[in-house]
C-alpha cells in the first residue's frame, strides 16, 4: 500500500466514524450585548451556570449563564467580549462549566479556563478528566478531623499558628504587609519538607494581580524548583471580570483532582478581595440588587462555598486532603470590615499581619494577639507543642509588659526578666523571605529561646547565635537532628541531648566572643 | 408599580384584538404612554414579547429555515412535524451549502453540509 492509500484509507475511517445525522440543538438569540454582558432572548432550558457558544464571525466564543429570567437569559462573556453582537445565535452546550485536569497540569501557568498561558504546549483534551468547577463541598461523613501537620517553614507560624492539612487559614493583613511572601514561602517549603515521598501539590491563583507581579512569582517558584509540583492558574487585572470570578473555583476543582487521588494539596487564592470585588462588578452588570458596600446577598456563599471544599477527607475516601490559604488585603487595617469578616468567620483561624510591625523590622509581621489557628494544634507534633507551648503567652506579656516599660518604670526581677525573653524571642521569629527551616531547626531554635539558652546573648546578636547554633547542630549533632525529625517528638531522651548540645555550644560561641 | 414588557405587551395586544379599527391611533397613543412612564427604551423587548404573544394567541409557531436554495422545504411538511399552523420565514444562505437548518422556538435542527463540514473538521483536527 503506498502512502497515499495509507492518508486515504485514514481519512475514510475517520469520516465514517463522524455522525452525518441532522443535529437538534437548544438555541437563543443575542437580544443586547454590554460591558460583556450578554442578554439572550430563548435559551428556555437553560440551565444555571451552563456553557453557551456564541455562534461569532470569529468563531465560537463561550460565556455562562448566570440570570435566567423569565423570558430571557442573561450570560456573562468569557471569551473575545467584542465578538459579540446582537442578532447573533447563541447555543446552550449542555455542560456546566468545568475545567479539564490531569498531572499534565503540574508545571504550568493556566488561565480561568484551563488554558495554557505560559507558551508552553497546550494540553490534550482526550487524556484528560473534567472537574465541574461548581461542587458541593465533601460532607461529613466523607472528612476526618485535621491531624497532619502542612509544614509553612516559618518559625511563627509552625510554633504558634500552626496549620493542619486540610484547613482553611487566611492571611490576612494591609497592601505590602508580607501576606503573598507567606503564600509563596509556604509553597516553596512543600518541596523542601517532604513527607511520605511526594510533595504537596500546590496551586497558587492570582485573582487581578498585577501580571509583572504574576511573572515574578512564577520565576522564583522556578528558580526554588517549586514549579515542579506547582499550578499557577492566572486571572490578572487585564482579564474581564468574570475571568476573575471564576479562576479560583478553577483552583479549586484542579486541587479536589489532586485530593479525589488520595493526595495532599495546597491553594492560595491571592487575593478573595480582589474575587470580591469582581463578583460584584458582574451582579451589579447583571442588574442584581446591590446590598452593603454594593456587594450582592449571596457574597458570603461565593466565598463559604469555594472554601468549604478544603478538606480532609477519611481513609475510605482515599485520605487525600486540599488546605486552603485564602489571602484577604485591608484598607487601613481594618479587620471589621465587610469581607474581612466574612472571611473570618469562613476560616478555620487567621494570620493577622500588621503594617507597624512590619515597618519596625519584624518579618513576617504576624500580630500574635490577633493571629489563631483553630484547629491547627491538633495537627501540630508533639516536639513543636512542647516546645512552643508557652512562647505564644511569654510573647503576648512581653508586647504588654514592653507598653508599660516604654514609661521607665522601676522594673522588677521577673518583669525585667519576662521582657529580657520577649525581646529575644521576638528577635528569634525573626526570618526573611525564600528563608524557609526544616521542622528540626525550627524545634532546635525554639528551644534554644524557651530553655534560657538565649538569655546570656545579647538581642541584636540573636540571630548569628541562632544561625551559628543549627550549624553546629547540623555538623555535630546530625543524628540527634534526624531522630527529632524523624520521631517528631521531644522525649526525655532527645530534650536531655538538645540541651546538652545547646550548652556546648552556647559555652564556645561566648568564649569565642 | 413598575411594568414589565410582558405587561405592556399583553396590554397591548388586548386592545388590538377589542377594536377593530383605529390600531395606528392605539399604537401613536400605546407609544406616548411609553415615552410618559419612561419605558421607551423596553420598546424592543415590548415588541418581542408582543410577537410571542401574538403567536401563541393565533395558535401559530414561527418556524425560520434557511437553505442555500429556495422551496428547500415544504410548508405542510414542517406544519405535520410542528403540529401546529406555522409562520415559515424562508432565509436564503449560500454559505451553508445544502441541506436545511429548521429554528422551532428555542430548538434548532441543523441538518446542513457546512455543519457537518464543520463537525468533520473538528472531529479531524483532533
Amino acid at each position: 500500500m503506498t502512502d497515499k492509500d495509507t492518508i486515504l484509507e485514514q481519512l475514510k475511517s475517520e469520516i465514517t466514524g463522524i455522525t452525518a445525522g441532522p443535529k437538534l440543538e437548544h438555541v437563543g438569540t443575542v437580544t443586547r450585548v454590554s460591558d460583556g454582558v450578554a442578554e439572550i432572548r430563548g435559551l428556555s432550558q437553560v440551565m444555571y451556570s451552563e456553557l453557551i457558544e456564541f455562534e461569532t464571525e470569529k468563531g465560537a466564543v463561550l460565556g455562562q449563564a448566570l440570570n435566567l429570567e423569565e423570558h430571557s437569559v442573561k450570560a456573562v462573556i468569557l471569551g473575545d467580549r467584542e465578538a459579540v453582537r446582537e442578532g447573533q445565535t447563541a447555543k446552550g452546550t449542555g455542560n456546566i462549566l468545568s475545567v479539564a485536569v490531569s498531572d499534565a497540569l503540574i508545571g504550568r501557568v493556566i488561565d480561568a479556563l484551563g488554558n495554557p498561558v505560559d507558551g508552553g504546549p497546550s494540553f490534550k483534551a482526550e487524556t484528560m478528566k473534567r472537574y465541574p468547577l461548581e461542587k458541593i463541598a465533601p460532607g461529613v461523613i466523607t472528612r476526618q478531623s485535621v491531624n497532619v501537620p502542612l509544614q509553612t517553614g516559618i518559625k511563627a507560624i509552625d510554633a504558634m499558628i500552626p496549620i493542619g492539612r486540610g484547613q482553611r487559614e487566611l492571611i490576612i493583613g494591609d497592601r505590602q504587609t508580607g501576606k503573598t511572601a507567606i503564600a509563596i514561602d509556604t509553597i516553596i517549603n512543600q518541596g523542601k519538607d517532604v513527607r511520605g515521598g511526594k510533595p504537596v501539590i500546590c496551586i497558587y491563583v492570582a485573582i487581578g494581580q498585577k501580571e509583572s507581579k504574576v511573572a515574578q512569582i512564577v520565576e522564583q517558584l522556578k528558580k526554588t524548583k517549586a514549579m515542579e509540583y506547582t499550578i499557577v492558574v492566572t486571572a490578572p487585572a487585564s482579564a474581564p471580570a468574570p475571568l476573575q470570578f471564576l479562576a479560583p473555583y478553577t483552583g479549586v476543582a484542579i486541587g479536589e483532582y489532586f485530593m479525589d487521588q488520595g493526595r495532599d494539596a495546597l491553594i492560595v487564592y491571592d487575593d478573595l478581595s480582589k474575587h470580591a470585588v469582581s463578583y460584584r462588578e458582574v451582579s451589579l452588570l447583571l442588574r442584581r440588587p446591590p446590598g452593603r458596600e454594593a456587594y450582592p446577598g449571596d457574597i458570603f456563599y461565593l466565598h463559604s462555598r469555594l472554601l468549604e471544599r478544603a478538606a480532609r477527607l477519611s481513609p475510605e475516601h482515599g485520605g487525600g486532603s486540599l488546605t486552603a490559604l485564602p489571602i484577604i488585603e485591608t484598607q487601613l487595617s481594618d479587620v471589621s470590615a465587610y469581607i474581612p469578616t466574612n472571611v473570618i468567620s469562613i476560616t478555620d483561624g487567621q494570620i493577622y499581619l500588621e503594617p507597624e510591625l512590619f515597618y519596625q523590622g519584624t518579618k513576617p509581621a504576624l500580630n500574635v494577639g490577633l493571629s489563631v489557628s483553630r484547629v491547627g494544634s491538633s495537627a501540630q507534633t508533639k516536639a513543636m507543642k512542647k516546645v512552643a507551648g508557652t512562647m505564644r503567652l511569654e510573647l503576648a506579656q512581653y508586647r504588654e509588659l514592653a507598653a508599660f516599660a516604654q514609661f521607665g518604670q522601676e522594673l522588677d526581677a521577673s518583669t525585667k526578666q519576662k521582657l529580657d525573653r520577649g525581646r529575644r524571642l521576638s528577635e528569634l521569629l525573626k526570618q526573611n523571605q525564600y528563608h524557609n527551616m526544616p521542622f528540626e531547626e525550627e524545634v532546635a531554635s525554639i528551644f534554644s529561646a524557651v530553655r534560657g539558652v538565649l538569655d546570656t546573648v545579647e538581642v541584636s546578636d540573636v540571630q548569628r547565635f541562632e544561625k551559628e547554633l543549627i550549624a553546629f547542630l547540623r555538623g555535630r549533632h546530625d543524628a540527634l537532628m534526624k531522630k527529632l525529625r524523624e520521631g517528631a517528638e521531644l522525649t526525655k531522651e532527645v530534650d536531655e541531648a538538645l540541651k546538652a548540645a545547646c550548652d556546648d555550644f552556647a559555652k564556645n560561641y561566648f568564649k569565642k566572643s | 408599580m413598575t411594568y414589565s414588557p410582558t405587561h405592556y405587551a399583553a396590554a397591548l395586544l388586548d386592545l388590538l384584538l377589542s377594536k377593530k379599527e383605529g390600531h395606528e391611533k392605539l399604537i401613536a397613543k400605546f407609544a406616548a404612554l411609553l415615552v410618559k412612564n419612561r419605558h421607551a427604551g423596553k420598546l424592543r423587548d415590548i415588541m418581542n414579547e408582543f410577537e410571542r404573544l401574538w403567536y401563541k394567541h393565533q395558535e401559530i409557531t414561527p418556524v425560520t429555515v434557511v437553505s442555500a436554495t429556495k422551496n428547500a422545504v415544504h410548508p405542510k411538511d414542517i406544519e405535520k412535524l410542528v403540529g401546529t399552523k406555522i409562520a415559515l420565514i424562508e432565509k436564503i444562505d449560500e454559505n451553508v451549502k445544502g441541506g436545511v437548518r429548521i429554528s422551532v422556538g428555542d430548538w434548532r435542527i441543523d441538518n446542513t453540509l457546512s455543519r457537518r463540514f464543520s463537525d468533520m473538521k473538528g472531529t479531524i483536527s483532533k
